[in-house]
């Protein structure tokens, strides 16, 4: 019984100890998703643009990024060009998973765009939108709707991603559990409960992703 | 009067393909030009021309007074002119019937809500649809899908409406409503050029018929010539064939 309780204890201090670390974990991850929902929008008109100037360096930006490390983009871009532009911690680190995370979006968002029949643009065009305007108001808003799913599985492949920027430092949930482990040597209670947290955040955004699904589902738009 | 469109020499080609070879026509406010032929006979690839969807080769195309030059400022001032309906409808389909009205005279013609929301019930009292205004494109028939698109393409107030195919997709059952929209606005004097199979409804709206095949002009004239009186053979043959 002593026994038991101890170990609620000391599972009660370990979490008492990580838990403050989770809005650092959940702020790296809306920054750095912001980042790439952006980046992969651009890298996704980039690489259906005819535009050589366009298409050509959308398709650099997405084969080199997605070829290379995350590890590696970060140690490259806090310790290379940190040290050059000056970047902090918490700007480095957002800046390596958002550029990373865009890569792969650009490619998500640009199959959601060229699932769109043809003739949707053609009748934006034919009403006297601009390029620019069917995009914004025809494609991208059904595009978006069909590409949840798959945006969904970033946004939480990201958000365990988040747990690589505790390597230059950033304290969020895995740096926390580190800390913890090597002030008091409990490995397998430490790292149980980090992974715990981790699979309790991405459970409630699975969740709320099939919410966002079903608000924005539209009648006959999609396979249901 | 001068002609509200005037094409000259016009010619197009999709790689080894020539799609349209040497069109010239002209069509005069308020008329009703039909355009028939055979599949990948050029009609579509020559309404499309017509608003500047698809580019030409060579010759010339004016629009009221403004000639097609290829450039994207041009292309929206003269897409502002023509109303364009589809064989597929293609109405937005996350949209509402009210909001794919209302869409192009807000960001386009960059009207307010209650502005936009008054035209787009009128032009929806006048297609009939006044009690779908909620519905998304899915929820309606093909024929309603139809005349939504028309009063769409209405809504900026087009002087040109050009149809292209707009009964093909739909079930017999369903072309009626949409000719009897078309046929209230040729009365009302819209200037139209449509492609079509409908030979009985182009002979009974159309001043002026050409027929088409292999990108070239066959025949062109007064509807009741090239539609009742064929001197051409090949489009004796094809009115045959439609009309069995």
């Amino acid at each position: 019984m002593s026994e038991l309780l101890n170990q609620t204890d000391i599972m009660i201090r370990i979490l008492m100890f990580l838990l403050p670390a989770v809005p650092a974990t959940v702020k790296i991850t809306l920054l750095s998703f912001a980042l790439a929902i952006v980046l992969g929008t651009v890298g996704a008109s980039g690489r259906i643009s005819r535009l050589k100037y366009v298409n050509i360096p959308a398709k650099i930006y997405i084969n080199v990024v997605r070829g290379i490390p995350l590890l590696v983009q970060i140690f490259f871009i806090y310790f290379g060009l940190g040290k050059l532009l000056n970047l902090d911690r918490l700007l480095a680190g957002v800046l390596a998973i958002g550029i990373c995370y865009g890569a792969y979006i650009s490619e998500i968002v640009r199959a959601g765009i060229q699932a769109i029949p043809k003739g949707q643009t053609e009748a934006a065009l034919s009403l006297g939108m601009s390029r620019l305007q069917s995009w914004r108001y025809i494609l991208l808003p059904q595009a978006f709707r069909l590409i949840i799913p798959p945006l969904a599985n970033e946004f939480i492949a990201c958000l365990k991603d988040s747990s690589l920027v505790s390597i230059i430092g950033l304290r969020e949930l895995t740096r926390a559990g580190t800390e913890y482990y090597s002030q008091h040597f409990i490995d397998f209670h430490t790292w149980f409960l980090v992974g715990l947290i981790y699979l309790s955040i991405t459970l409630s955004l699975t969740k709320a992703a099939s919410v966002l699904e079903n608000k924005y589902r539209i009648p006959g738009l999609g396979i249901h | 009067m001068p002609a509200i469109i005037e094409v000259s020499n016009v010619s197009k080609r999709f790689g080894d393909h020539p799609a349209l070879e040497n069109i010239s026509f002209s069509v005069e406010p308020g008329e009703v030009l039909v355009i028939i032929g055979p599949s990948g006979s050029g009609k579509s690839t020559l309404l499309r021309c017509l608003n500047a969807l698809e580019p030409i080769d060579s010759g010339s195309i004016v629009i009221a007074g403004d000639p097609i030059d290829g450039s994207a400022k041009n292309a929206h001032r003269v897409r502002l002119h023509v109303g364009m309906v589809f064989q597929q409808f293609e109405l937005f389909i996350h949209l509402n019937v009210l909001e794919n009205l209302m869409l192009a005279p807000r960001v386009v013609n960059r009207l307010t809500k209650s502005e936009a929301e008054k035209i787009a019930g009128r032009y929806l009292e006048k297609v009939g649809l006044q009690n779908k205004s909620k519905s998304y494109p899915s929820q309606l028939s093909g024929g309603e899908k139809q005349r939504t698109a028309i009063a769409r393409a209405l809504c900026l107030k087009p002087k040109i409406m050009l149809f292209d195919e707009p009964t093909s997709a739909l079930d017999p059952e369903m072309t009626g409503e949409v000719l009897a929209v078309m046929r209230k606005l040729a009365g009302e004097g819209m200037t139209m050029v449509i492609v079509t199979h409908e030979i009985g409804f182009a002979r009974e709206v159309s001043d002026r018929a050409i027929f088409m095949d292999a990108g070239r002009i066959v025949e062109a004239g007064a509807t009741s010539d090239v539609l009742g009186d064929a001197r051409h053979p090949r489009t004796a043959e094809f009115l045959r064939k439609v009309l069995r």
